[in-house]
């Protein structure tokens, strides 16, 4: 009797524990301040997709109780849960409060890592949904609206058009598929151009750090490759050939090349298979020449080609793209001091606007995640302790306004995650971090002005006709083109058969689909 | 004389079943955890292999987004890499099966002849360390063997020989018999225990009867040890066909690092879904894929069920 009085009193305490293990309902509160019955059916009413729906939002009227305000979720990135939310959160909120913003905020930290399984889950969770959250790292912009995973933020354009003016039209476009908005840029230069990066004290052993800035052809700049290696053969000079600027090309938001434009788009509309040309055999066979030379690291197609290699004393030099000078030399903390040889224009392709905002289709409070989206695109404040925390608490400002750690931290035990500035809608309001460069944003702000932009800034592609084509495409250049640009093979033999694999693959579907729609894009923006 | 025996028999039976659920009541109790578990891990989820079929919408959910028919299944069929796919996944599991079994016995028996229980249990933890290896490490323990300018085998055994560095990471026809080496390596010592956890189950008085007829070791192995091994053998291999569709993925992906030019030989169903639907999110093609694994598994594992009963009954799984 005893044992089995046990046994109940078990599997009592395991049932229990495993139903409760599948509600998990010490959540974040957000579904207690959404305050609304909304089911999965309303949600998807809320306009997901739904271009016709252009009604101009009423406005926004925040509630008279700032405890009745709807709490926001937002998505923050990092590599380890940073403890600072809590105290980003509460002084973040007192400041909404104070504005009378009508929303609060709550932030949900996400591992880069796991970036892919939880924004997934997140973004179809409709008990504790992820209100606004980025593309960026996760998917494209084309990809969230194909799976309605985000809202239309058309009937937002009246009521916060202060906001979307700020951006260039070009740069809005990249964010808008069929003329529907469904994302807010995140603020950039929108326009790099690209150098080759070399060592400093090998540079002044070859007497060239004096042209540090000077623009170089990619033949002089194989020499200086070939003359470092010559007094320094330890060193690689170059980490990762896979560059498009370099080869000219706006690759219209596909990394596997199927389909682009030359020249980076500018001053051209023809679609071109860039593998097929003489530009991709000449580049192929100038590879086998570095490779050759001993200018490549080892084993290329086994390790990551990153910025890493050159900080591990691996390589000696690299491409790094960027709007200035200046910028360059600040963008990550590099081990070793550098020149820069210039080797492209200011260019920007609709792959220069790196990430989008985005409000989930899941969200159950559209109106208030986009006032929130529209506090953190705008003012100064809010962007600030979503990019670099609490002032006082986990940064303070130098006379010249820089943004320092307070004493005795620094980015490995910071209480808030301050590295990643250009993942947040508006990097450009807040402060430069641990750097001596001040026009940090000021010029990034500038960058724009000077740029040329390529004809298929804002078209992006739909690729539902040639789904399978581009799926057994892709496929094929992962087969044979870093072996081909990393110079490993015979050029001929590998190139005639690459050419000949894509175009069993259906490459020539992929082009032609792509100029029909981007003739029809080209056409709709001339009018 | 039958019938009336059946008749007699109901309501004892009846009785007899109430009594028996009252004794191992406690066993029932406990086992309802599990059951639950079992019922909300693996069964309930099957519902959503209706996205298999469908265009999937984050703001519709399951119920409502569009039907779309056999339209998620078409990227596995429209190009060179159907063929190839299937044939890599079909030939692997084959050979990894065949081999696997073969050399899972052959070290399970050597186990079982081994006097020296300390040497016995020693072997037993080591041939199982390879298993407790996660895969993305092989595939660096892999590439250490491998590089082409630092790896152990261009460096230190062709290149004394005086023969010129292969490039393994860019030549596709290494890789069957280089993957298929890893393969056994990692799982041998696993499936090896379980064999060899049979045979200690053997009775010993088989052995010492053969032995006083004077039957040779070889002798032993054959008519004894393999023939009461069969049920055993047949359970596993049914149960390995089930996943005949599916392949490791950490094996063919990290092992061979995603090397490009290896796919030929490296590709198979799981890979290639991965690599094309990384950055979709499509859930609707993924579940496709995965549908169209198990069904074929399925019918693999029935037909195979069904041709064992026909010609052994005994061995048959159900």
């Amino acid at each position: 009797m005893k044992k089995k009085w046990i046994a109940l009193l078990l599997t009592a305490a395991m049932t229990f524990s495993m139903v409760a293990c599948g509600n998990d309902s010490g959540s974040t509160g957000s579904d207690a301040a959404a305050g609304s019955s909304a089911g999965s059916g309303d949600v998807a009413d809320s306009g997901a997709a739904d271009d016709g729906g252009a009604e101009a939002a009423t406005g926004f009227v925040p509630a008279e109780n700032p405890d009745d305000w709807p709490v926001v979720t937002v998505e923050a990135i990092n590599g380890t849960v940073f403890p600072g939310e809590e105290d980003v959160e509460t002084a973040l909120n007192d400041y909404l409060v104070s504005i009378n913003a009508g929303v609060k905020a709550d932030i949900v930290q996400i591992n880069m890592g796991d970036l892919s399984t939880e924004l997934t889950l997140a973004l179809s969770d409709n008990t504790n949904p992820l209100d606004i959250f980025c593309w960026r790292f996760y998917s494209t912009l084309d990809g969230c609206v194909k799976n309605e995973q985000c809202i239309s933020l058309e009937p937002y354009l009246e009521e916060y058009a202060d906001m979307w003016e700020s951006f260039p039209e070009k740069v809005l476009m990249t964010q808008q598929i069929d003329g529907v908005q469904y994302a807010v840029p995140s603020v950039d230069s929108y326009g790099t151009y690209e150098v080759y990066m070399l060592r400093k004290e090998i540079a002044e052993e070859l007497g060239i750090a004096d042209r540090d800035g000077e623009e170089i052809t990619l033949e002089e700049m194989t020499q200086i490759m070939k003359d470092a290696k010559a007094i320094h053969p330890e060193y690689a000079y170059m980490i990762n050939t896979n560059d498009d600027p370099v080869q000219g090309l706006d690759s219209l938001g596909n990394g596997d090349w199927l389909g682009v434009l030359m020249n980076r788009g500018v001053g051209t509309t023809e679609i071109v298979n860039y593998y097929e040309t003489e530009e991709f055999r000449d580049f192929c066979n100038l590879m086998k020449e570095w490779n050759e030379a001993g200018l490549l690291c080892d084993d290329p197609l086994n390790n990551s080609m990153t910025i890493e290699q050159y900080n591990n004393d691996v390589a000696a030099g690299c491409y790094v793209g960027g709007y200035s000078a200046e910028y360059i030399k600040t963008l990550v903390s590099y081990t070793h001091e550098s020149v820069q040889y210039k080797l492209t224009d200011l260019v920007g392709t609709s792959a220069s606007v790196l990430g989008g905002w985005m409000v989930s289709s899941v969200c159950k409070t559209p109106d208030a995640a986009m006032k929130l989206l529209y506090l953190m695109t705008t003012d100064e404040t809010v962007a600030r302790f979503f990019i670099l925390g609490v002032e006082g608490k986990h940064y303070t400002v130098d006379e010249n306004g820089i943004a320092r750690y307070p004493e005795g931290v620094d980015s490995s035990n910071s209480e808030w995650n301050m590295n990643c500035p250009w993942f947040w809608p508006n990097q450009c309001l807040s402060l430069p971090l641990e750097t001596d460069f001040t026009g940090y944003y000021t010029d990034m702000l500038e960058a724009p002005k000077n740029a040329q932009f390529s004809n298929a800034m804002g078209f992006i592609f739909d690729s539902t006709n040639v789904y399978d084509q581009l799926a057994a495409c892709s496929t094929v250049v992962a087969e044979y083109r870093p072996a081909l640009l990393y110079g490993l093979v015979d050029v001929d033999e590998y190139l005639a058969k690459f050419n000949e694999e894509l175009k069993a693959a259906g490459i020539d579907d992929i082009i032609a689909e792509e100029q029909k729609q981007f003739d029809a894009f080209l056409a709709a923006n001339a009018e | 004389m039958q019938k009336t025996k059946n008749v007699q028999k109901n309501p004892r039976t009846r009785k007899q079943t109430v009594k028996r659920l009252r004794k191992y009541m406690p066993l029932y109790l406990m086992s309802i955890p599990g059951f639950i578990y079992l019922i909300i891990n693996n069964y309930l989820p099957m519902g959503g292999l209706i996205l298999a079929f469908k265009k999937y919408s984050f703001a519709k959910g399951i119920i409502d987004s569009p039907w779309n028919g056999f339209q998620n299944f078409t990227f596995l069929f429209g190009s060179k890499w159907a063929k190839i796919m299937f044939r890599n996944t079909i030939c692997y599991n084959i050979v990894f099966l065949l081999l696997g079994t073969i050399f899972a016995i052959f070290v399970a028996i050597l186990l079982s002849v081994i006097g020296n229980k300390f040497a016995k249990q020693t072997y037993q933890t080591l041939i199982l360390i390879p298993h407790l290896v996660s895969t993305v490490l092989i595939g660096y323990l892999v590439f250490a063997f491998l590089s082409e300018k630092n790896g152990f085998i261009n460096n230190g055994i062709l290149a004394p020989l005086g023969i010129k560095p292969v490039s393994w990471y860019i030549e596709a026809g290494y890789w069957p018999v280089i993957l298929t080496i890893v393969q056994l390596w990692r799982s041998f010592g696993f499936q090896s225990i379980v064999y060899f956890a049979t045979i200690i189950g053997f009775d010993k008085a088989y052995y010492e009867a053969a032995v006083m007829d004077g039957a040779s070791v070889w002798q032993q192995i054959s008519r004894i040890t393999l023939p009461l091994l069969k049920p055993t053998i047949i359970i596993l291999t049914i149960m390995a066909l089930g996943r005949m569709f599916a392949s490791d993925f950490g094996l063919f992906y990290q092992v061979p690092q995603n090397s490009g030019m290896l796919y030929s030989t490296t590709t198979t169903i799981d890979t290639f879904v991965y690599r094309t639907l990384m950055l979709d999110h499509d859930v609707g093609r993924s579940l496709a894929a995965g549908f169209l694994q198990s069904i074929l598994g399925f019918i693999v594992v029935m037909i195979t069920n069904a041709i064992v009963r026909k010609v052994d009954n005994e061995s048959a799984l159900f």
